[in-house]
C-alpha cells in the first residue's frame, strides 16, 4: 500500500506531516481486540490480588474500577486529552499505551 | 569425540550448583510456606510479560524491586500488603498467580552423548605423527574396535 511513494530514497509526503508511515486516526478490529484482551489481563491480576486477601490502600482505590465487560467502547478505545478536539483522542496515540496504565473512567462530562 | 550412551536414564548433565542457585533464590522467600490443606496459599508467582522499556522510572524501579530482571522472568514472592502495592504499580506488564510452592526448575533431557575427549587438544600439540584415536567404547567399557 505504501510501497510506491515511501522508501529509503524517497522524500516523505508533506500530507503525512513528514512521517514515513501514516498513523491512522482509528484502530483496526484486531488492535481493538488486543486492547480488550489486555484489559482482561489486568482484570485477572486485580482478581488474584483480591483473592489473596491483602489489604492495601491502592487496592481499595482500583477494586471499584469497571471491568472490561462493563466499560463503554469509548472508554476502552479513547482517552481524555486536554489538547485534542472534544477533549478525546484514540488510545493508540498515547505512547506505550499497550503497557501503560490508562484510566478506565474519564472526567465527568468529557 | 563422543560416546553414545545406551542407557539414557542414568545420565543427567545438569549442574548441581545451577539447580541449587535457582532454588535457593526463590525458596528464600518461601521458607514460611507449609504444605497443609488448611493454610491459604502464601506465594505469588509473578511473570514479567512486557519489558519496562519506555515506562516511568518509578515503574521500572518497582519491577526491579520485585526481582523481575527480564521479559519472561518468573519470580515467587510472599503475599504481603507491601508487595501488593508494588504489584499494583506494575499490573499492566505482569502475570500474577497464587501458588502454594515454588515450581522446581526444569532440567533438560539427557543429551544422549558424553564428551570423553577433545580433538583440538591433539592438533594443538603439533605432532604430525598419526596418533591413534581413543578407542571407541560402548557404555560399560567394552571396546568396539
Amino acid at each position: 500500500m505504501f510501497g510506491s511513494f515511501v522508501g529509503a530514497f524517497k522524500p516523505s509526503l508533506v500530507a503525512f506531516g513528514g512521517r514515513a508511515w501514516r498513523i491512522p486516526w482509528r484502530m483496526s478490529k484486531t488492535r481493538k481486540a488486543n486492547v480488550r484482551k489486555r484489559l482482561r489481563e489486568v482484570d485477572s491480576v486485580i482478581d488474584t490480588l483480591m483473592a489473596s486477601g491483602v489489604q492495601c490502600k491502592q487496592l481499595d482505590l482500583i477494586k471499584d474500577m469497571p471491568r472490561e465487560s462493563e466499560m463503554l467502547p469509548r472508554d476502552k478505545y479513547t482517552t481524555f486529552s486536554r489538547t485534542a478536539k472534544n477533549h478525546r483522542k484514540s488510545v493508540h496515540k498515547v505512547p506505550h499505551f499497550t503497557k501503560r496504565p490508562i484510566p478506565r473512567t474519564t472526567p465527568k462530562s468529557f | 569425540m563422543f560416546r553414545s550412551l545406551t542407557n539414557l536414564s542414568k545420565t543427567s548433565i545438569v549442574s548441581n550448583t545451577l539447580l541449587r542457585k535457582v532454588l535457593t533464590n526463590n525458596l528464600r522467600y518461601a521458607s514460611t510456606v507449609t504444605n497443609t490443606e488448611s493454610t491459604p496459599k502464601k506465594l505469588w508467582k509473578i511473570t514479567l510479560k512486557r519489558s519496562t522499556i519506555g515506562l516511568h522510572p518509578q515503574t521500572r524501579e518497582n519491577a526491579r524491586v520485585l526481582g523481575l530482571k527480564r521479559c519472561g522472568h518468573v519470580v515467587y514472592r510472599p503475599v504481603t500488603n507491601e508487595l501488593a502495592g508494588i504489584i499494583i504499580k506494575v499490573k499492566e506488564i505482569i502475570k500474577l498467580e497464587l501458588v502454594d510452592r515454588v515450581d522446581p526448575p526444569k532440567t533438560g533431557a539427557p543429551s544422549g552423548f558424553e564428551v570423553i575427549g577433545r580433538l583440538n587438544s591433539r592438533i594443538a600439540s603439533g605432532s604430525k605423527a598419526a596418533k591413534p584415536l581413543l578407542p571407541l567404547r560402548a557404555k560399560g567399557g567394552t571396546a568396539i574396535n
